[in-house]
């Protein structure tokens, strides 16, 4: 752990990410002005009552940038959480007890990786209007089975260590090996895919936003972006476009040398995994 | 001729009697050569008293003693004295200090000289020369007093003689005379007891082998069989703890100690009145149920009776060592396979024992171990095992078969966990055995995480964790193969100790037939999936 702490990535990598963390919980107990009500001067330029001036239907757009980061905060968690929680249970089953139960989850997992993800999110945006959460929700289950397929590998190869067996000889039940034996070995490939599934999310409710998929009443980076996108010809882009896109860009690569920095340092650990 | 029918001998001491001899009901085989053996206390010495009719004051005497059909240990006459002194005689425990040091050996032995006797040819008899009864006592070698004393005590021409611990201090050659001496006396007729704590002297010299604990005879066996087919547990134990030449096995200890025996009377008052029914009958059970490896819970509450077997007698609910796990007749060849891995084979684990099995690699050593702890099945033939029937497994290699998250202590407890052992008690019995482990020294050992451990700490961890939870049988598959000489001799003597404690069977399977030779009661010597070979393997065998 003391190596991870010395990596100049990891340092970076929290500071940026904190940063665009504390904006978030900043915003849990205070915001300057109602970030939904529109009662502003539309367009007003940055001031000392509105810091990054005022938006085209008259909010005050540090209010929802707050909003907003707090949103992406929350669905990142809930699709890496949805995506990487069904990708364990789902493998872990499946490479625990195999035959039928293998055989089933697996063809499932098959499916859902055949499908095409974008498209089936552009429809389902398009035709059911869902909440952004509800959208987050159908993301992770699309997402989960490459998950599964690497958890289910990692289970069938740990089931089959000597220490596995002296459990089971003990009289060790199946439950009793996945909780003290598979998902503590698991447990660091778990938190790398809980990472890497939440940068995921982050720009996927980016792109999807952007592309004017979710509800304009949730606040998001991809929605002011859009938004001030249609009045570029005026000179807002610094005060509006330009701050949702730095906070994703440093939200991202926060996240990304995270985990950069703890690859090279658990790389052991993460081998050990592998070897059993 | 000799018959005790349910005969006891108490000492009556201030507050308690004490029980020397309980329920004794046996008959001493004419013309035959008995060993009474024993631990010291066993009443072995009371037995020869009694037989003397020489008892101390202080003794009482129930049942019945027989002697040609005459009440033994009737009141005292000239008449009965005479007729003790012409059929039993006795060879007393010790050396000169049985001797009257004043008087010379000759007049010693004119004392008691039956009239057909002469000096010479008693003394011939016993391999001395003539010249030898001028001299006093202190003027002859140990083994010469031994002489004089059996001398003496065929003197009186008694048909039957107790010979208390004869070769006790004797050198190697003076014993085998004496042997021969022994030998020649029963094939002139005489009826011999030979008490003594030498079991190899009873198994060369004698014909039958009484076996006493606490005053109690427990089992009588054709004395050939002492060492082979012994059926009660203390004999077993008994011959496990005599040193052999002819065997390279380490001797063992029996577990606890033997005690006296006493019984505390309600009242002292009654001291010379009492009756059986004034004083405590504290013999319910087995006398040696506490120190006994297999005992169930009847043993504890219900006194096993002595009863005939094919050519002896013994008593104990068991036909001696419970079997735990048996093959009977085992082939196995592993599945999509046509080549059979083991044929025909049989070997049976005992509580108590400990089986190695030696064979080269890929005779089926481990297969043999996958069928015992019933993680095969066999494709003929049976496995036979007591129920339920807990097995620790031990394995060859300690790094794969402990969980790299695991600290020592975690992995010693798991086997506990899992046994629902209780909670409370949980963190007490995990320390205790690995410190029985040798893992005790340095408390934070049990913190580590294997891979800060030794592969020698980590095949002691491995150890414990199968000695933890009182398994049964443990089976141990090369557990000391990564270990040097020193940590291995330290390993073995964690697992013999411990199985004089708790008399688990242990199957140990190893290359190394020196270390197989030195702690396993049975060797069985694997080639291509058959046995070639069963037993204690006095020497090598077959090139081995």
């Amino acid at each position: 752990m003391k190596r991870v702490l010395r990596e100049p990535f990891f340092k970076v990598g929290v500071v940026l990410f904190g940063a665009v963390s504390a904006l978030g919980i900043l915003a849990l107990f205070w915001l300057p002005h109602d970030p939904y009500a529109f009662v502003f001067e539309p367009l007003a330029r940055p001031s000392l009552t509105h810091l990054l001036g005022v938006n085209d239907a008259g909010m005050d757009i540090f209010s929802e940038l707050l909003v907003a980061v707090q949103n992406t905060l929350m669905f990142g968690v809930w699709v890496a959480g949805i995506s990487v929680g069904l990708g364990a249970v789902v493998g872990m089953a499946s490479g625990y007890w195999g035959g039928w139960i293998d055989a089933v989850l697996m063809r499932l997992c098959d499916i859902l990786i055949a499908l095409p993800s974008v498209l089936v999110l552009l429809l389902v945006a398009s035709i059911a209007r869902p909440s952004g959460m509800e959208l987050g929700a159908l993301l992770g289950v699309l997402s989960f089975p490459i998950g599964a397929k690497v958890v289910r590998f990692q289970t069938a190869h740990l089931k089959e260590t000597l220490y596995v067996e002296v459990a089971l000889q003990m009289g060790a039940s199946g439950w009793y090996v996945l909780r003290r034996h598979i998902f503590p070995a698991l447990a660091p490939l778990i938190g790398f895919s809980f990472a890497g599934r939440f940068r995921f999310a982050v720009m996927a409710q980016a792109t999807l936003a952007f592309l004017g998929l979710l509800s304009p009443s949730e606040k998001s980076f991809g929605m002011m972006i859009r938004q001030g996108m249609q009045y570029y010809y005026l000179d807002i882009w610094w005060h509006w476009i330009f701050p949702p896109v730095v906070l994703l860009g440093m939200a991202l690569v926060g996240v990304t040398f995270v985990i950069f920095s703890l690859e090279g340092v658990l790389d052991g650990r993460v081998k050990g995994v592998l070897r059993g | 001729m000799v018959e005790f029918v349910d005969f006891s001998l108490f000492y009556e001491e201030e507050h308690h009697r004490l029980i020397a001899l309980e329920n004794l009901t046996c008959r001493l085989e004419k013309g035959k050569i008995t060993a009474i053996i024993g631990e010291s206390g066993a009443g072995k010495t009371s037995l020869a008293k009694a037989l003397m009719a020489h008892l101390p004051s202080n003794a009482t005497a129930q049942g019945s003693l027989k002697v040609d059909g005459v009440s033994w240990l009737d009141q005292e006459s000239a008449q009965q004295r005479l007729f003790r002194q012409r059929h039993i005689a006795y060879m007393p425990q010790g050396g000169s200090e049985n001797l009257n040091p004043l008087l010379s050996v000759g007049a010693q032995l004119r004392e008691v000289m039956a009239p057909r006797f002469t000096c010479k040819g008693l003394l011939e008899s016993v391999g001395l020369k003539e010249e030898v009864q001028e001299r006093t006592p202190r003027e002859l070698s140990g083994g010469e007093v031994s002489r004089v004393l059996l001398a003496l005590a065929l003197a009186s021409d008694a048909p039957c003689v107790v010979l208390d611990e004869p070769t006790a201090g004797l050198d190697e050659t003076s014993k085998r005379s004496l042997e021969l001496l022994f030998n020649s006396l029963r094939a002139q007729g005489k009826t011999l007891v030979l008490i003594t704590h030498d079991l190899e002297l009873a198994h060369r010299v004698s014909d039958v082998t009484w076996v006493l604990y606490l005053g109690q005879l427990l089992e009588v066996l054709p004395s050939v069989e002492l060492f082979e087919r012994a059926l009660h547990p203390y004999t077993i134990a008994l011959s496990r703890v005599f040193p052999r030449m002819d065997r390279a096995k380490d001797i063992v200890k029996i577990k606890g100690e033997a005690t006296f025996r006493l019984v505390h009377r309600h009242d002292a008052s009654h001291a010379h009145t009492s009756t059986p029914e004034h004083v405590h009958v504290e013999a319910k059970g087995c006398v040696y149920a506490p120190r006994c490896t297999q005992p169930v819970r009847r043993c504890f509450e219900e006194k096993p009776l002595l009863k005939g077997t094919q050519n002896g007698a013994h008593a104990c609910y068991f036909e001696g060592m419970r079997p735990l796990i048996a093959l009977e007749s085992v082939s196995f060849a592993y599945p999509r396979s046509d080549a059979l891995v083991l044929q025909n084979f049989s070997l049976s684990l005992k509580r108590g024992e400990i089986v190695a099995l030696v064979g080269d690699s890929g005779s089926g050593k481990s297969t043999v171990a996958k069928l015992m702890a019933g993680m095969l099945a066999p494709k003929e033939g049976r496995v036979v095992m007591e129920e339920p029937l807990r097995v620790g497994m031990v394995h060859q290699h300690p790094m794969q078969a402990l969980n790299p998250r695991f600290s020592a202590y975690e992995s010693i407890a798991e086997p506990l966990v899992l046994g629902r052992f209780p909670k409370e008690r949980l963190d007490a019995r995990v320390r205790e055995v690995a410190l029985a482990c040798g893992l005790g020294e340095d408390g934070h050992v049990l913190d580590l995480l294997p891979h800060k451990l030794s592969l020698g700490t980590l095949q002691r961890v491995c150890m414990a964790r199968a000695l933890a939870n009182y398994p049964d049988v443990i089976i141990a598959d090369e557990p000391t193969s990564a270990l040097d000489p020193s940590v291995q001799a330290r390993v073995m003597k964690t697992l013999l100790d411990l199985q004089v404690e708790t008399g688990v069977g242990v199957l140990l399977i190893t290359h190394n037939l020196a270390l197989a030779r030195k702690i396993a009661d049975i060797i069985a010597l694997l080639k291509n999936g058959r046995l070639v070979y069963e037993g204690d393997m006095p020497t090598g065998v077959g090139g081995l």
